[in-house]
């Protein structure tokens, strides 16, 4: 038969051990509520200020995940469309433009009535303007135009219209003065004067009546090597085609002369060339400098932009005008 | 005045077009760009690169073949040799090759007035 033996514990000893679990105990808990006092919570309100401090001080890339971050984290907020919109200009100004065209795509189809939304088109066709992509930026503010009822906004569309096609006619080969013109006089009276439609009107007319050189008369001139040229005030060159042209007819000249007609009929050959190219180049010239003088006219176009005000959900328009 | 490289692509020029009636029509000698090339291969890469327009003249002649035929080409390019380094230059839009400026000249800016883009 086993024996069990059992120590004897003294009742103080047993106090002091009481003593000193109730104490951990106390401690334990004391820590862990210190340690959950500490834990942070993110609101809302903290992830969106945050988020749109590091766009303001245009740090693009850091807002853009932070804007995401909100959208993640807080689906319900009423200031999605906003975070998705600052998503997109954050895109715009690091210059990926086709992601910006995306996400402002998808604020278009997400949501109809929302002053983000309206943005959105303007900054979508702009997104292609930079992409150089001129017909899908015409089609978004067209497509806008269709949908809107507002006048403003249809004002707005008018003049970017405008605004497109004037700055398509500063590529070469290429008159949309026109249709630009016919935008403007689309602008109702009431934003006329605000978006400076009389002074873009004013600009058309003068790039219109701006002093050009007539290419005909330049391929006329052209026939006395080096005339066209100075039609277009290339000295230089009216100098270099009279010369060459006269020094090749006289070399031609004296093979034939000298008996020599194999020679002066290579030479006759090429000088046809160097004639026909000073009557290309007179009449290039003058289309040239009909195209410097229209671009030059046209680029102090007034640069008027839009944006949007983060804090009052309002709309500011800039004046730049480029020198 | 025109320099004998110059006269030399020319010359190649014409002899492509004397000899294109026999050859296809894609040929690279009926476009007179196998001329052009030889030019830039063997004289102007020994006697070395001076020429202040972007394209240089020999690729401006060898672009404007390929996108005009031999004809209007040669045309364009006997124009651009008038034209080299006088008042294009301050005319033109500058770009900067291996630290040197050049008057940037393509052949889209002189036949934009006649020849659409496809």
């Amino acid at each position: 038969m086993r024996k069990f033996y059992y120590a004897r514990i003294k009742p103080v000893t047993c106090f002091l051990v009481s003593w000193a679990a109730a104490g951990l105990f106390f401690f334990g808990t004391a820590i862990l509520a210190q340690a959950e006092t500490q834990q942070l919570v993110i609101s809302p309100d903290m992830q969106f200020s945050y988020a749109d401090s590091l766009y303001k001080k245009a740090d693009y890339a850091t807002a853009e995940v932070e804007f995401k971050r909100f959208i993640h984290f807080f689906p319900g907020d009423p200031r999605t469309m906003e975070a998705e919109f600052k998503i997109g200009m954050a895109l715009f100004y690091q210059e990926r433009f086709y992601d910006a065209a995306r996400q402002f795509d998808e604020i278009i189809r997400k949501e109809k009535q929302n002053p983000f939304t309206r943005e959105a088109y303007f900054m979508q066709s702009k997104a292609f303007i930079r992409m150089d992509n001129w017909g899908y930026a015409q089609t978004i503010l067209h497509n806008f135009l269709k949908i809107t009822d507002d006048p403003d906004i249809q004002d707005r569309i008018y003049l970017d219209l405008a605004r497109l096609h004037i700055q398509a006619s500063r590529q070469p080969g290429t008159d949309e003065l026109d249709d630009a013109r016919r935008f403007l006089e689309q602008i109702s009276q009431a934003n006329a004067k605000n978006l400076k439609a009389a002074e873009l009107a004013a600009l058309i007319k003068e790039a219109r009546t701006a002093p050009q050189k007539n290419p005909v008369l330049a391929g006329l001139f052209a026939i006395i090597p080096g005339g066209g040229f100075f039609y277009c005030e290339r000295y230089k060159d009216a100098v270099a085609a009279f010369g060459l042209n006269a020094g090749l007819m006289l070399a031609a000249y004296t093979a034939f002369d000298n008996g020599n007609p194999a020679l002066g009929a290579v030479i006759g050959f090429v000088e046809t060339g160097f004639y026909s190219g000073s009557i290309y180049g007179a009449v290039s010239a003058a289309h040239k400098h009909n195209h410097v003088q229209r671009v030059r006219i046209l680029n102090r176009e007034f640069n008027l932009g839009t944006t949007i005000d983060p804090d009052h959900q309002g709309v500011f328009f800039s004046l730049n005008h480029r020198f | 005045m025109v320099k004998f490289q110059q006269i030399f692509v020319l010359a190649c020029v014409l002899a492509a077009l004397l000899v294109s009636p026999a050859l296809g029509k894609d040929s690279q000698i009926l476009s007179g760009n196998m001329f052009v090339r030889f030019y830039q291969d063997h004289i102007s890469g020994a006697d070395g690169s001076r020429c202040p327009m972007s394209p240089s003249c020999s690729e401006y002649a060898a672009r404007a073949l390929k996108k005009h035929g031999p004809l209007l080409g040669w045309v364009m390019a006997c124009d651009r040799i008038l034209r080299c380094g006088r008042n294009e230059v301050s005319l033109v839009p500058e770009k900067w090759i291996n630290g040197r400026s050049h008057a940037y000249d393509p052949v889209s800016a002189n036949d934009f007035w006649w020849f659409e883009e496809p």
